[in-house]
């Protein structure tokens, strides 16, 4: 990912969102509400308000670049690997899966690994435009940015080969170990511990 | 049959000879073989005769479904009609330019996922149209590299994908314009797979249409009349359209298009409201939608997918916008489409509207000494030529 394109995506589009939601909440009722309310209020269940656009797209941002590490990717290591090959049956069927959904999604949108509350597992899911799986209620782990304007001036039309580089090279598996730690505190993912009498 | 005879009472516009449709109660439309239609010839075989139902349907509802046939048959001659000597003549020339841009993005292409290994030689049902100017004619507003990407290659992979797609489908053999709008599924539901890639295409071509080396500059009179009696003022359209470009969320177009009419002859709506029929409207559309699948004539559009100006304006969308309206807009080509749209949309609505009529009674009384009153004959004239007055004009 180019320092040009990191400029642009982090100055330009990710602060143009953080200003236009100060701008917004000036005059909101939502004022004084945090991130992450926000965008569980302001999704509104499926009719998002005004100012869930700016407010997702913030967060998303954020998750984005705190999902990246340079020079990192390749496969993760102990809880989050034994998790991965649980729910997907091997860390290549994993990847294959996140870029194919990656490359499925059509239009601008975000495609996330996920732990979901219900099924008490991992699994990737794809949105569109600023649509977080907050709003849907699970808990995200990482995300990649499949906004035209995220890889347009590397990759061009490539997104192929734009989600693999992610994949292989950028995501840090150590922010998505921490995140799972923090998810298993909501979402029990071994079995439960049933004493016995 | 009942049915038929319902249909021939008249309540309908002589061109649809032996409709079969139904009600999209299941959410799709069924195409009609129309026995005189020449644009029915590529049909696939999706065509149903499906029984009454109920005691068969009220007039209006026949009305509704089977003007989307009309829609159909009007995006063709949306896009052929002014491309239509190009597409002829130069269906070996784009073939071999589709092949050639296949050839030089080889690694590209099969890099992305290409549609099917299988077919060697792949069968290219539908083509985009070539550039009607050279990539590099758009300098300096829109570079020669964005143009041969955004043509060449972006809208080239959309191609691909629905040849690929469409094999063996009912949509295989479907003329670009009926695929896009059969495909769209009435926007109740999720569309059909090849809508968006369709879809894609025809919003491709339509865009590099729209504009011309050396365009910008003001619209003709004519135009302008249309424009300040619809937005205000020429300044007035622009601030629309720039308030629609900017606050389109996502990707998406924006189209400067005419609303025919009141009548609904789709079933989908759009957005905006509707009493504003035989106008201009400014809408703004996201991913691959297009005003075409709520019943508008198209007359312009303008991509604001980012890809159409990251790689030369990267993040300043309203550069962008600002510079195709003023510098890169061809006027003629949306005046030329304004025509036929308003001859379309008369021939559509099967009558001629009181409007319309008012306009060609003034005509006449200004060439003529006004002795009778204008009132009277635009009342009697608007009774006895609008035979779908009950249906809400």
């Amino acid at each position: 990912m180019s320092k040009r394109t990191v400029e642009l995506h982090w100055g330009k589009h990710h602060q143009n969102y953080v200003d236009g939601l100060n701008k917004q909440l000036a005059t909101s009722m939502f004022y004084g509400y945090t991130l992450e309310e926000l965008i569980k209020e302001g999704y509104n269940n499926g009719n998002p308000l005004p100012e869930y656009n700016n407010a997702a797209q913030v967060w998303n941002h954020h998750f984005f670049w705190e999902s990246m590490q340079p020079e990192s990717g390749g496969s993760p290591e102990g809880g989050v690997l034994q998790q991965i090959e649980k729910d997907f049956g091997s860390f290549t069927n994993f990847r294959e899966e996140f870029i194919c959904s990656a490359l499925s999604l059509l239009g601008s949108g975000w495609v996330w690994l996920v732990l979901k509350r219900e099924e008490r597992k991992l699994s990737v899911v794809c949105t569109r435009n600023a649509i977080s799986p907050l709003a849907l209620g699970d808990i995200p782990i990482m995300n990649l940015d499949l906004w035209e304007h995220a890889y347009y001036l590397d990759y061009k039309d490539d997104r192929r080969m734009y989600v693999t580089n992610f994949i292989d090279h950028l995501v840090s598996w150590h922010t998505v170990t921490l995140r799972m730690m923090r998810g298993e505190a909501f979402v029990n993912l071994g079995e439960p511990n049933i004493p016995v009498a | 049959m009942a049915f038929t005879t319902l249909v021939v009472a008249g309540v309908l516009s002589p061109r649809i000879l032996a409709p079969s449709c139904s009600l999209p109660s299941s959410g799709s439309v069924f195409f009609v073989l129309g026995a005189g239609g020449g644009e029915f010839r590529r049909h696939g075989p999706r065509r149903f005769v499906t029984p009454l139902r109920g005691g068969g349907c009220k007039g209006v509802g026949r009305r509704q479904n089977c003007h989307v046939l009309y829609c159909a048959n009007e995006v063709n001659v949306v896009t052929e009609d002014d491309t239509m000597n190009d597409v002829a003549d130069d269906e070996s020339a784009s073939d071999a330019e589709t092949e050639e841009n296949a050839d030089a993005n080889g690694d590209t292409v099969d890099a992305l996922e290409s549609s099917d290994p299988d077919e060697v030689g792949p069968v290219t049902w539908i083509e985009q149209q070539p550039l009607p100017y050279p990539s590099d004619a758009l300098e300096p507003y829109i570079s020669k590299e964005t143009v041969e990407q955004h043509w060449g290659i972006h809208q080239h992979i959309h191609v691909e994908r629905l040849n690929g797609m469409i094999g063996g489908s009912e949509w295989e053999g479907m003329s670009l314009g009926q695929m896009m709008l059969s495909s769209f599924n009435e926007g109740r539901e999720a569309p059909h797979p090849p809508f968006f890639h369709a879809a894609q295409i025809w919003n491709h071509d339509f865009y590099w249409r729209s504009m011309q080396p050396g365009g910008g500059s003001k619209p003709s009179e004519r135009l302008l009349k249309f424009i300040k009696r619809d937005f205000g003022s020429y300044d007035g359209m622009i601030q629309q359209f720039m308030d629609a470009a900017l606050t389109q969320f996502g990707s998406g177009w924006v189209w400067l298009s005419y609303k025919g009419s009141k009548l609904p002859h789709v079933n989908s709506r759009s957005p905006i409201p509707s009493d504003n029929y035989g106008r201009l409207v400014i809408s703004k559309t996201p991913n691959a939608i297009n005003p075409l699948v709520w019943g508008h004539s198209p007359l312009l559009a303008i991509d604001v997918w980012e890809h159409a100006y990251y790689l030369d304006y990267e993040d300043r969308r309203a550069d962008y916008v600002s510079t195709f309206l003023e510098k890169l807009l061809s006027w003629e080509t949306v005046e030329s489409r304004l025509k036929k749209a308003v001859i379309r949309a008369i021939e559509r609505d099967g009558h001629v509207s009181r409007k319309h009529v008012r306009k060609q009674l003034l005509a006449q009384g200004k060439s003529r000494i006004r002795a009778r009153p204008q009132q009277a004959n635009e009342n009697a004239r608007g009774q006895t030529s609008s035979q779908e007055k009950p249906l809400g004009v």
